[in-house]
Parts: structure tokens; sequence; C-alpha cells
């Protein structure tokens, strides 16, 4: 098959691939003509060709012939070192500018709406029961994280571990139900605290207190008092 | 995510990869590579090269060399390309894939005589 005719096949090629490798198509035929001259090697160069064709043509319609960047330079590279490039110039894909005007808008109008709602935290603040309540100091603290930190007071100090073990499960499980999630103050929280955990021991040495103003502590009778937060202790019976 | 072009890796492809494990390579001697490690039984003609070519470069898999660097040391006439880190491990991958398939087909005893 001589050149000429290759070229004119290679017209059933998109144009992107003709304009990118045409000229390198041609030079790699010329480079086989050179290379295999004979009757057999030609025949075998013309079926070669024509297999070729047809077999290339699906691939060459999938790619998109986007400008891709050349490696900077002939300098040796290593597997794993980060190397910066040149992107060059990609023409814009059909509707990419309607999808980006689409996408923006679609943007703005979530971030206008987003802006215009108060948010689901602070309705629950200003509305009544919620998880977080107010502690002195701090603003709002999640009660949850108070519950687990009394509760971790208990099993870790309490000298009776069967007990204390008895006490620290009840207070998951009702931190688990809500129970703790219907105060809005942190010193309602420390009475309901105290109230479950007497109701479990029997023994009406456990407290938690909450003060907002020093002295934070009271007095210690028979009792080991253990500062859990800055405004927060549990008092724990001692031996 | 979109599935890419090279998934599954054609056997062009993947001959394009080992071709260009050792150095890098122009089209034609890329032909050439793959004709050889392939015992003659693949002849890459230049629609299936370019095209396997072109998709390998966008999948970021190959590099083309920049012609204006060592430009001594290369034909400037020719586009040189090279076996890129992603290029590298798809390349171990499909060739691990291959080793599986080989080891079942030992075990099923389909090969014979040098194959095994």
């Amino acid at each position: 098959m001589s050149e000429k005719i290759y070229v004119y096949l290679l017209r059933i090629f998109p144009s992107a691939f003709r304009r990118h490798y045409e000229e390198e198509a041609l030079r790699l035929i010329r480079d086989r003509l050179n290379d295999e001259k004979g009757f057999l090697l030609r025949i075998r160069l013309s079926f070669d060709l024509i297999r070729d064709i047809v077999g290339a043509l699906p691939q060459a319609y999938r790619n998109s012939y986007a400008e891709v960047a050349a490696a900077a330079s002939l300098t040796p590279q290593f597997d794993g070192v980060p190397s910066f490039r040149i992107l060059q110039k990609e023409p814009l894909r059909r509707g990419a500018i309607p999808t980006a005007g689409v996408l923006s808008v679609t943007a703005l109008a979530t971030f206008a709406f987003v802006m215009g709602h108060p948010t689901p935290y602070r309705t629950a603040v200003q509305s009544g029961p919620m998880s977080p309540i107010e502690y002195e100091g701090s603003g709002l603290i999640d009660s949850h994280q108070i519950v687990e930190l009394v509760r971790t007071t208990i099993l870790q100090h309490s000298d009776d571990k069967r007990l204390s073990k008895q006490i620290a499960d009840t207070l998951a499980q009702e931190d688990r139900l809500g129970d703790f999630q219907r105060v809005q103050t942190a010193e309602e929280l420390a009475s309901l605290l105290t109230k479950r955990v007497r109701q479990v021991s029997h023994d009406s040495r456990y407290q938690v207190f909450y003060s907002a103003t020093p002295p934070y502590l009271v007095e210690a009778h028979g009792r080991s008092i253990y500062r859990i937060t800055e405004h927060l202790s549990v008092a724990l019976p001692s031996l | 995510m979109p599935k890419r072009k090279l998934d599954p890796l054609p056997s062009a492809a993947f001959q394009i990869l080992l071709s260009l494990a050792d150095e890098d390579l122009h089209g034609y001697a890329i032909m050439r590579q793959v004709e050889q490690q392939t015992n003659g039984r693949m002849r890459l003609g230049p629609g299936t090269l370019y095209s396997s070519i072109q998709a390998l470069l966008e999948e970021g898999l190959i590099e083309e060399l920049d012609r204006s660097g060592g430009a001594a040391a290369t034909d400037e006439r020719r586009r040189y390309y090279r076996l890129a880190s992603a290029g590298r491990k798809l390349a171990r991958s499909e060739a691990e894939r291959l080793a599986d398939l080989l080891r079942v087909a030992r075990a099923k005893k389909i090969l014979r005589g040098d194959y095994v």
C-alpha cells in the first residue's frame, strides 16, 4: 500500500487525530517501507495497515485530543518526587459555559437561602429543651459531655467498683434515652445527675455540684471531691 | 467517577507501557519494541499506535518529552515518550493480574511444555 493511499485512508480518522499525528503516522509508514523490503514483507505491511485502520478507529474517536502537558525537559525524573508542570491551553467543552452558569446560580441561591434562615442550632437555643445547655463562663456545652465526665469520674475514683459500674451504666442508658437533654442549665443538670446517682446508690453522699461563682467546692463530710470542669465537681463517698 | 478510557487496559496500550519501561522511545521505536517483546505477534500500525499513545497521554500514564530540552540527544523530528509513574503502577498491576491468570491456567494444567 502506497503512502498516498494511506494518506487518503487517514481521512476517516478524526481531524484532531490527523492534526496531532498525521505527520508521525506517515513517518512510521516510511520507516517501515525502508525497513521491510521484498514482496512478502510489503504484502504483510499492507495487511497490517488495513487491519490497523479498522481496529484503531474506535479508540481514535474516543480520545478527546485535549492538549496534554509535555514533560518539562529530558532531565531525569524520579518516582514519588513532586514536580510542577505547566498546563497548556485546552479548549472549553461545548456546554461548559452554560453548565458553569447554572452551577453558579445554584450555589448563590443556596448561599442566600442558608444565610436567610436561622440554623437549627440557634433555633434550639431559643426555643427550649435541647442538648447544649447554658454553662457559666463557657456559653454552651453539650449535656452529653458532662454526663460522660461524671461517669468517668465515678468509674475511676469510686471505691465500690461494682456500684460505680452500676451507676455509670444507668447514667449512660438515661443519656441515650435523652433524659439529660431536657434540662437547660448546668445547675439543673447537676441536680438531675445527683438525683439519679442517689437513686441507684441509695447513698446521699454522692453529689454533682455546679457553682457559677467561687467557692466552687462544698465541704467534704466523709467524701472525696473531684473537680471535673471549672464549675462542676463530683462528690464520692470515701472509706 | 467517570469510567476510564483504558479500563480494561487494551493489549496494545499495555504493550506500549511495557516498551517504555526501560527507556524513552519515539513512535517507530515503540512499534519495533512491541514487535520484539511479543515475538512478532503484535505489530502496531500507526492508527493503533498513536490513538493508544493519545489515550495514554490523556490518562497521564505516559508523558511526551519536550523536544526543546536535551535536543542534542534527541532526533528533533520525532516525538519521544516516557513512562509516567502512574503508568508504571498500572503496568505492574496489569502484569500481576496476568500472572494470577497464568497461575490458574497452570493449576488447571492448560499450559504445557515451555510455559510450565
